[in-house]
């Protein structure tokens, strides 16, 4: 079994099987735009709805679509549905779409969108498409919230502080949003930062699992027989 | 790995690694106590500060992995990054400086990569460099308890008055002191006579040293050459007892020595500082003699030492004159770090009885494989 079959035919799920943390896919928009919750949340729910689009458009399509041509009809579908989301957010959002910058065209080359289109591809009913894509999207969305909350609390002491972002261009307050610029620990905003965290959570779910593990099977794990000697070099 | 019965030859290893740890802060002591005579308690207080925080964090850390705390912590290591990053930071910083520095040293420089011997970067570095990058504005604040700066007061700075100015600035929710905090705050900012130069064309230090200012009176400006005699003779210490090779601290010095003479233009305003400044006004000798030999981070071939040493050289003295930091140790050493396996690649020695090593993928004849087939 290929890896990409491998990876298109695991029940998808927000803990055990999230594509973030588990399968590792889509890290780039992740590591490069959770520096603060309201891209974050943007960025999330704009590959969520990428995701949505052309997951059903594949399914849809599914008999007109050769199987020796598949990754040529992936690219190009989610290429479409994310120009629509580009075209969207740059009308309304403008403010947005300049702080995504070129992550939000990217959306089409997330891996996480490629792999579940693969897996639309070979999944019978329309339903079952949404639900599973839904939840996958929905995955993604969580780990980037997670990663982006911890970092803008970090940097600048706020959560959502820059809520303005999201503001459509034809919904007029009458408050100003008041963006807390100051910095209070800005290494993380940068990208090491990213990854140490995001390294953090990934151990943090292992940790949380381990436990589970140990728990439910009441078997005790013997830490001390599975030491390495050496960890790098030959061996 | 199994435990082989060996045959001879055996090397006699002379020094334990809590030894050598030990020797290398001794070696420090000169510096710190002419460091804590020019610029009060601060010095003492960070140093101290940080071997609290690194020893905590190890333990931690060790913990963690279930190692043997005690057996760990007694390697010593810890102490030296501790005493190494306490000298780097200014003096008079706050309490998290060292904490956060220490907590990014020992933990994610350190121990991410599997503890002493497996970490590719210096961790003490790693922790300024951190920081610097975090907190600008506090990394560059040389807080000095006032009564350094004037000449006329002597043993000020290190007075019961100073001890109580720079405790009051390491834990600033203390109030010990009576002194408001703008007085406190009044100290000189910079950390060596560098930035002087850089902005001003002549530096402090050689204004005194042209006025023929004898080298004992104690002012702040003159502090750094002694300050840097100390080192010196530290690590002639260690070079006698052999801890460390003389290859690494040769090449630093002689590089930037070389560097500041070919761009020396006496007498005119220059932002390039003369050789003396570069050698003496500055944080070269502890990064030649204490940190760039960093003996796990460091190259380990003599080839390789010596141009990872010429590396660190000319780092040090391009971001100095052309970059925008004040001093460049902690980057030139990460910078040599990340070119000592390549180093340690390419410039192996011949093996006696062998022919010239050749770098290559393994089992095509290289001698790379010795000794790694356990």
């Amino acid at each position: 079994m290929s890896r990409a079959n491998y990876y298109s035919q695991q029940s998808p799920s927000i803990w055990n099987n999230n594509p973030v943390l588990v399968q590792l896919l889509g890290l780039s928009p992740v590591l490069a735009i959770s520096t603060s919750f309201a891209t974050g949340l943007a960025l999330g729910i704009a590959s969520m709805f990428v995701l949505l689009l052309s997951s059903v458009v594949v399914s849809l399509c599914k008999h007109q679509i050769a199987q020796s041509w598949r990754w040529l009809w992936f690219g190009t579908i989610a290429a479409a549905a994310t120009s629509i989301v580009d075209l969207i957010v740059q009308l309304y959002f403008f403010a947005l779409s300049k702080e995504l910058g070129i992550y939000l065209s990217l959306i089409c080359c997330n891996v996480v969108i490629l792999m579940r289109l693969e897996a639309s591809l070979h999944t019978k009913k329309l339903a079952k498409v949404v639900i599973d894509n839904l939840i996958v999207g929905f995955g993604f969305l969580v780990t980037i919230l997670l990663l982006a909350a911890i970092r803008e609390a970090l940097s600048t002491g706020t959560i959502f502080g820059d809520l303005d972002l999201l503001r459509p261009k034809f919904v007029k307050l009458s408050i100003e949003g008041n963006a807390n610029q100051e910095e209070l620990f800005s290494f993380a905003k940068l990208p090491p930062a990213a990854f140490i965290i995001l390294g953090l959570i990934i151990a943090t779910k292992n940790l949380i699992d381990s436990k589970r593990r140990i728990g439910s099977s009441k078997i005790k794990i013997d830490t001390q027989a599975a030491k390495r000697a050496r960890v790098t070099g030959k061996i | 790995m199994t435990s082989s019965p060996q045959s001879s030859p055996f090397q006699h290893a002379r020094h334990s690694t809590n030894n050598i740890m030990l020797m290398v802060v001794a070696a420090c002591i000169p510096g710190i106590s002419i460091s804590t005579w020019y610029f009060g308690y601060g010095i003492l207080v960070n140093v101290l500060l940080s071997i609290a925080f690194a020893l905590s964090f190890e333990a931690a850390a060790v913990s963690l992995r279930e190692r043997h705390i005690q057996a760990i912590l007694a390697d010593n290591s810890a102490l030296v990054a501790a005493v190494l990053f306490g000298l780097a930071i200014p003096p008079g910083s706050p309490w998290w400086i060292p904490f956060l520095g220490m907590g990014f040293a020992i933990l994610i420089a350190k121990h991410i990569y599997g503890g002493l011997g497996q970490n590719p970067f210096n961790p003490a570095m790693c922790g300024y460099l951190f920081l610097l990058l975090c907190f600008p504005l506090e990394m560059t604040s040389w807080h000095i308890p006032s009564d350094a700066l004037s000449d006329v007061q002597e043993f000020a700075p290190i007075s019961l008055s100073g001890l109580q100015q720079s405790l009051q600035l390491s834990f600033p929710f203390l109030n010990l002191s009576t002194f408001s905090s703008n007085e406190l705050i009044d100290g000189l900012a910079m950390a060596t006579p560098l930035i002087e130069s850089k902005l001003a064309g002549t530096s402090k230090l050689l204004a005194a040293w042209q006025t023929d200012q004898s080298m004992f009176s104690r002012s702040s400006e003159t502090a750094w050459e002694l300050v840097n005699i100390g080192y010196f003779f530290g690590g002639c210490f260690l070079l006698l007892q052999r801890i460390i090779s003389w290859h690494i601290p040769a090449a630093v010095i002689a590089t930037v020595l070389t560097l500041s003479i070919l761009f020396y233009s006496p007498g005119g305003y220059t932002i390039y500082g003369t050789p003396y400044l570069h050698l003496f006004g500055s944080a070269t000798m502890i990064g030649a003699f204490f940190i760039a030999t960093d003996p796990v981070s460091a190259a380990t071939t003599s080839k390789g030492k010596l141009v990872y040493g010429m590396i660190i050289g000319l780092s040090i003295y391009s971001v100095r004159v052309w970059g925008n930091y004040l001093d460049s140790i902690a980057i030139a050493v990460l910078l040599g770090n990340f070119s000592a396996p390549l180093l340690d690649h390419f410039l192996r020695p011949r093996i006696y009885g062998h022919k010239k090593g050749v770098a290559g993928p393994a089992g095509k004849g290289s001698d790379g494989d010795l000794g790694m087939d356990s």
